[in-house]
């Protein structure tokens, strides 16, 4: 108690010591009033000036431990595997062949691929999901088309989705493989919003009725409210992107601008390395050139 | 605590706004120091590291000029903390050590053997400490951010700052003896 005012410590507690303020003081975080009382405290406190020198030590510790050195060569891999965005080795046969398959339909069928934008079944499929339990499903359905959830909880690297958020911090997502296309799932604040991208084009005829045809930045797109949930279908560079939220539908045009064209090498979107997958496929069975 | 802000690079400090590719070559280091002292071990501070290099990819443009170890410290941090809340939520089972799921004789093994060999004292008493302790301790301790630095970066008032620093300190008291 020796000295110090009890209550009006720099603590605001009665204990008589210094607690707390003993770190703030060793930090220089004290204003200087309540430096100067710890000071003349500390002059006459065996207590208090024991526990300076106790955690005095343990800083000092602490800041003279040197940096840890990372395991050689890692920071280099790591950069690497950003820019390549690897995808591991079973999603990557599974990408691959489809992608190959895709690729085939493609070459075979003499045109761009069509492909239908399964618009009410996601939204009816999100409908279902609590913003909250994103992160815990164990199943997403949507319609027919039941998803692999293979990468579903917080998005690890291989998973990837495309930079379909933009800047934005999500706090929770998955991502799956689909019956023709890859799907991920974002948790924002409280809205939740559904990326799907297919390799192709659509037609206006598949989409359900009514909605309004636009563009972004130049590409067609198709916008609606489905089930109370905004929708934009975007064609962006041979891809076809569902995007369904609960967000404002100018908020989910940002984010369809933000959206990767196949061939866009700075952003590569699931279908980059679907075909990525494909060389390497051929490129393993020696098929390629 | 300056020593670990100087990371060695050729080159310098990138001036202006850096791509995150200098950032990752510039403070690759200081990045994984401090993801060591708040995950506790290699294998998991290289995931840490591997989080926060997405999220500075994806963030940069959000970056303004200043201490670009704040800003790297609060991502590391908030990664480290999203990371501890999803374990909580889904613990996962137990695996073995990476070491031991890595193949004897391996230059991996060989590496990882060696990195968790090092006997570090402070690694150890760090560990011991709640999640939150240790990020204010390390924060402040091994980044050398002030408080209000420390709370700007947590969002949490300069008092409860103080609070977990010194707790965390007086609990390191045993371990660092």
């Amino acid at each position: 108690m020796s000295g110090w005012p009890a209550g009006a410590g720099p603590t605001g507690a009665d204990t008589g010591h210094l607690d707390e303020a003993i770190s703030a003081y060793l930090d220089g975080e004290l204003d200087a009033q309540s430096a100067q009382l710890a000071y003349q405290h500390l002059s006459t406190c065996g207590y208090c000036r024991a526990e300076l020198d106790a955690l005095s030590a343990v800083r000092t510790t602490l800041r003279s431990a040197p940096p840890i050195e990372p395991p050689f060569g890692f920071i280099e891999r790591a950069i690497r595997q950003r820019r390549r965005r690897p995808v591991g080795p079973v999603v990557a046969a599974v990408v691959g062949l489809a992608a190959l398959w895709l690729l085939v339909a493609v070459v075979l069928g003499g045109g761009p691929l069509q492909v239908v934008p399964p618009v009410e079944n996601i939204a009816d499929a999100q409908a279902e999901l609590e913003p909250d339990q994103a992160d815990e499903v164990d199943g997403f359905q949507a319609g027919a088309i039941e998803f692999d959830l293979t990468g579903r909880q917080d998005i690890p690297d291989e998973f990837r989705a495309p930079e379909a958020v933009g800047d934005a911090e999500y706090d929770a997502g998955f991502q799956a493989v689909g019956r023709d296309g890859w799907l991920a799932v974002y948790v924002l604040d409280d809205e939740t919003v559904t990326v799907y991208q297919q390799l192709g084009e659509y037609e206006v005829g598949s989409l359900p009725g009514g909605g309004e045809r636009f563009e972004i930045d130049g590409d067609p797109a198709w916008r609606s409210a489905v089930d109370g949930r905004n929708v934009v279908v975007v064609q962006r560079g041979g891809m076809t992107y569902t995007i369904v939220g609960d967000a404002d539908v100018e908020d989910l045009i940002e984010l369809a601008e933000e959206l990767p064209a196949r061939d866009d090498p700075e952003s590569p979107s699931l279908g980059d390395r679907a075909s990525d997958a494909v060389d390497d496929f051929l490129e393993v069975f020696s098929l390629g050139a | 605590v300056a020593s670990v802000t100087s990371t060695g690079y050729p080159g310098g400090v990138p001036s202006g706004t850096p791509s995150w590719e200098q950032v990752a070559r510039h403070y690759g280091r200081f990045i994984y120091t401090v993801a060591y002292r708040l995950a506790g071990n290699h294998d998991d501070a290289q995931d840490l590291v591997q989080e926060v290099l997405v999220r500075v990819q994806r963030g940069l443009a959000t970056y303004r000029p200043g201490s670009m170890e704040g800003w790297l410290s609060r991502i590391t941090t908030n990664a480290f903390l999203d990371e501890v809340r999803r374990r909580k939520r889904r613990p996962a089972t137990s695996l073995p050590d990476e070491i031991d799921r890595l193949p004897v004789g391996t230059p991996a093994a060989d590496e990882a053997l060696a990195l968790e060999s090092v006997p570090d004292h402070v690694q150890d008493a760090l560990r011991g400490l709640p999640d939150e302790y240790r990020v204010a301790v390390v924060l402040c301790d091994i980044v050398g951010l002030s408080y209000y630095e420390i709370a700007d970066s947590q969002e949490i008032p300069v008092g409860t700052v103080r609070s977990r620093i010194h707790r965390g300190r007086a609990m390191l008291r045993e371990g660092l003896k």
